[in-house]
């Protein structure tokens, strides 16, 4: 592997040139540098914007040069609150850049990322009543109020415990 | 977003010029019609929402018009239709800053620039000559009338790039000259329009009659210029109708694919674009389909695939999950997703239900998280969940009594539990106030209750479970039951009864038991194990049946009516003996039992007593560890994995007696078997050869008998052993697997012990042809002696060689 960094083109046709190792944090970027060799052509990335590919490479850069020991406990997979400062301050963007960001981590294969975003949506969702959750996400409530009644009563006890 | 309004949209046609009576164009000529206006942007979306609008265009003031829709007829003037709908309408005021061009990209849109104000209306028509007649209407006005009126300023120059426009421009270069440009304009414009394709010669003395003034050469010129482009623009005019529908389509895919990716990519077309406030309160006013686009698309998790929202989800606790099932539609299927919650119910299900794909995972959550007020309910579903059934929805028994239950083996033993009825399930207790049911007949719709013909017992009724009870189990023999009284025994079955006529009114509410091969995950399987281990502990935990009791369940129990506990006292000898001496063929070795066990407690006053001096070394009635350890010490038999005894008389059982018929079976004799047992535990030489196979059969049968309870296999993994049998759900692999590891699971010295026993069986019953020890004859004579759950031994005899891996088990 002699090239030390590669050409990056997003959707809106910018192309980044960043450090091989960096892009490779990227799973999907790994896979196709395995697949076509060493190459000078920039690896399109048609679902990406720039915008987004910034941020989604400033992330990787800040990983790769800040390596967070990787907790090896394993027990407890889905914890909500163990986001670090960084990625927490990372996740501070609008919505649909965060959005965003989710759909190029799945997209790219980055893990970290991924679930570092997934957290913060996780994270918006916890502790709300749902006529909260419709308010942060701009969703429309479909039910009738016959279904509406019925889904209440179904998760009636839930609400019962108060905790 | 304009899929269900495009045909409404093109069907309401977009601009009408309308041509006036009168000879006189310039006033009264009005551009009339429906625009699709675009609205202001939001901010964070890249969606163009287009609005359908009402345009009139003034050319009195110079003044678009537009409102939300039609008012009055078409023939009102556009001062009357602002008057009366001043309100609702909006004005675009032409002037020379102003610029009307038709899109360089879609020659369905146009735009209206105003410079001096800096904002830009994007509009569009249905066909490209409503477009092109505003364009040019418009254009002509300007040119027109604000040069008229201010004289030397400068028009600047259009760039407009669509071929109607240089008819426009080629005609004004001719017509500089002409006093009443405008109505040559007008005229020209009106006569391709309404001659579309018709003869040239029509629009020469169309032409000629009108403009008396021009001279022939001129009109040639003008006629070739305009001929030119006819030709032109009537394909354009016709691929514009052609495609004017697949277009609208294509935009709409486009907008789409901004929808649903929330990717900014149109944005490359686009023309930042302002408007007033007051329209995007329309978006709440106007039903537009397009505005229900713009509500989803504002909704970012339905732009989501779904495995990432799970994933998301995934994060959530029960509590939060219940409360986003009840945020909409869409939210509700998500957050009830079965594999969401299988995550928390794994220590609530025993394993042997996790492959059943056909369990609700949140309902067993529910269910369970209910009742974890009582133990009791939570072991009667854990042994629903056995079944594979849908946890209890009440927690009120139905009826609760003391009943005689007919044991399933062949010794049809009466053993009396503590029946308890809920919902569709009869559990079974040993005692009250067990929680955990040592059984459960569940009563299926075709399930029939009967009287049936007393045996030993009384007041019999007898419940036979339908056909469909458990695909891929054998057909169950009934359960006969038994009360005290003849009045219990109605009372019971007409509840059963009812009961059971009551599930077949709502079949389908419960669980339909159905078999599934899945495939085996590793991972899940290994999830299992962990998981089956909580289970044992959990379930020792509740457990009160005292150990000395002697509560095995199955067959053990009724197979040694004896107590066998140290504190027995002789007198009880003659009786046994009596008793023994009518009963099985295995009477002998419990006769046997009673010699040695006096010889064990050697009551100094015992007449039995062969051998004088004590025994060295105790071999029977110490449980395995301390045997084990005393071996050890010894140097010649320390190599051993099982007891010394056990190896010599297992081997002798090879060598010699595998072939013989009924071995196990026949019983050697009584002293023989004695005399064995004291050599034994005076360590003396003994060579097996020399004696009977069936007194060594004797000896063996003898250890095990005389092992202390719950030595060989605890109490719990025993019980657990009956469920992964019963489990409907487990591939024959998958039990294979449990069974490995209820084996692994016991102390070393037992699971060393029941490989090498099993080992022996194995050969025994390999042998049937020459033995005549089947399966099942071996478990009526070794089941006794055995403190275990039968389909330990059955599987352990047919599935040997895949549970236990070492290489010698003997010796």
């Amino acid at each position: 592997m002699s090239m030390s960094t590669v050409k990056l083109e997003s959707s809106d046709e910018k192309i980044y040139e960043v450090e091989r190792d960096i892009a490779c944090m990227s799973v999907t970027i790994k896979n196709m540098l395995e697949d076509i060799g060493d190459s000078d052509a920039p690896i399109p990335l048609p679902n990406v914007t720039s915008t987004i590919l910034e941020k989604v490479l400033e992330y990787c850069k800040h990983h790769h040069e800040h390596p967070s020991p990787q907790p090896e406990d394993k027990k407890d997979e889905k914890r909500l609150d163990d986001i670090p400062p960084y990625d927490r301050d990372f996740c501070k963007v609008d919505q649909p850049t965060l959005f965003e960001l989710i759909l190029a981590a799945n997209y790219l294969d980055i893990k970290a990322l991924l679930d570092v975003t997934c957290k913060t949506v996780a994270n918006m969702i916890r502790g709300k009543t749902p006529e909260e959750i419709r308010k942060i996400f701009n969703i429309k409530n479909d039910f009738t109020p016959d279904e509406e009644e019925q889904i209440r009563k179904e998760n009636e006890w839930c609400e019962d415990k108060g905790n | 977003m304009m899929n269900n309004n495009s045909n409404p949209l093109s069907s309401s046609s977009g601009t009408t010029w309308i041509k006036s009576t009168g000879g006189s164009m310039s006033n009264k000529n009005r551009l009339v019609g429906y625009l699709q206006k675009q609205a202001k942007q939001q901010p964070n979306s890249n969606v163009k929402i287009y609005k359908k609008k009402w345009f009139w265009f003034d050319s009195d003031n110079g003044v678009v018009y537009y409102s939300n829709s039609a008012i009055g007829n078409y023939s009102a003037t556009p001062s009357l239709l602002s008057s009366a709908s001043k309100s609702n309408e909006k004005s675009i005021q032409i002037d020379n800053f102003t610029y009307i061009e038709q899109s360089v990209s879609f020659r369905l849109e146009f735009t209206i620039t105003l410079e001096n104000i800096n904002k830009v209306y994007v509009l569009r028509g249905t066909d490209e000559g409503s477009v092109l007649n505003w364009v040019n209407s418009l254009n002509q006005w300007k040119t027109t009338k604000l040069t008229n009126v201010q004289s030397n300023q400068t028009t600047p120059e259009l760039c407009v790039l669509s071929d109607s426009s240089l008819l426009s421009k080629s005609s004004s270069i001719h017509f500089n000259d002409l006093d009443d440009n405008s109505n040559i304009h007008y005229s020209i414009a009106d006569s391709i329009i309404s001659h579309k394709g018709g003869d040239p010669s029509t629009i020469v003395n169309n032409l000629s009659s009108r403009i008396a003034t021009l001279d022939k050469i001129q009109i040639k010129q003008i006629l070739s210029s305009i001929e030119s482009q006819i030709d032109y623009l009537q394909k354009c005019y016709q691929e514009v109708l052609e495609l004017s529908f697949p277009q609208q389509q294509k935009q709409n895919t486009t907008i789409t694919t901004t929808t649903t990716t929330s990717n900014p990519l149109s944005a490359s077309t686009s023309i930042d674009n302002y408007e007033e406030e007051e329209d995007d309160d329309e978006l709440n006013s106007l039903s537009l389909t397009s505005n229900q686009a713009f509500t989803e698309s504002s909704d970012i998790f339905s732009l989501l695939p779904n495995h990432l929202s799970l994933y998301i989800f995934s994060y959530l606790e029960p509590n939060d999950l219940i409360i986003c099932s009840q945020v909409s539609t869409l939210w509700k299927k998500l957050a009830n997703d079965n594999l969401l919650w299988i995550r928390f119910v794994f220590n609530m299900i025993t394993p042997a239900s996790v492959f059943d794909t056909t369990h609700h995972w949140k309902s067993v959550y529910v269910a369970n998280t209910k009742k974890i007020t009582s133990g009791k309910e939570k072991y009667m579903n854990r042994a629903i969940s056995m079944y594979g059934l849908a946890p209890l929805e009440s927690s009120n028994s139905i009826k609760e009594g003391w009943l005689y239950k007919r044991g399933d083996d062949l010794l049809r033993i009466w053993k009396k539990r503590y029946f308890v009825l809920r919902e569709n399930s009869l559990f079974y207790f040993k005692h009250q106030q067990d929680n955990f049911p040592c059984g459960m007949i569940f009563l299926n719709p075709k399930t029939i209750v009967k009287r049936a013909s007393n045996s030993t017992r009384k007041h019999i009724f007898k419940i036979l479970q339908g056909k469909h009870q458990i695909v891929g189990q054998k057909k169950r023999m009934p359960y006969y039951l038994s009360c005290d009284k003849e009045e219990e025994c109605a009372e019971w079955m007409k509840i059963l009864t009812v009961v059971i006529s009551s599930n077949k009114q709502n079949q389908e509410s419960y669980g339909v038991i159905q078999v599934t091969n899945h495939g085996t995950d590793l991972n899940q399987f290994t999830t299992i194990l962990n998981n089956s281990t909580s289970f044992k502990n959990q379930s020792s935990q509740y457990h009160t049946v005292p150990f000395n009791q002697n509560s095995n369940a199955g067959v053990a129990v009724g197979a040694s009516p004896a107590p066998i506990t140290p504190n027995s006292k002789p007198s009880h000898k003659s009786h046994k003996k009596a008793l023994s001496a009518s009963s099985t063929p295995s009477s002998p070795t419990s006769l046997d039992h009673h010699h040695h066990h006096h010889h064990n407690l050697l009551p100094p006053s015992s007449p039995n007593t062969v051998v004088n001096t004590p025994p060295l070394v105790p071999m029977f009635g110490l449980n395995l560890q301390t045997l084990m350890k005393n071996q050890s010490s010894n140097p010649n038999q320390s190599h051993l994995k099982i007891p010394y005894l056990l190896s010599v008389c297992f081997q002798e059982i090879i060598n010699t007696g595998l072939k013989e018929e009924g071995i196990f079976r026949l019983s050697g004799s009584v002293k023989e078997v004695q005399s064995l047992q004291e050599s034994f535990e005076q360590g003396k030489e003994i060579d097996l050869s020399q004696h009977d196979i069936h007194a060594i059969t004797g000896i063996v049968k003898q250890f095990f008998r005389r092992l202390p309870s719950h030595s060989l296999i605890s109490h719990d993994l025993d019980e657990y052993a009956t469920a992964v049998q019963l489990a409907s759900s487990q591939t024959e692999e998958e039990k294979i697997q449990e069974f490995k590891f209820i084996f692994d699971s016991i102390s070393k010295e037992s699971h060393n012990i029941f490989a090498a026993l099993l080992y022996l069986l194995k050969l025994v019953t390999q042998n049937g042809a020459q033995n005549k020890m089947t399966v099942e004859n071996l478990l009526i004579v070794i089941m006794p002696t055995l403190k275990c759950s039968p389909v330990l031994i059955t599987n352990g005899i047919k599935f040997h060689h895949k549970i236990f891996t070492e290489d010698n088990y003997i010796s």
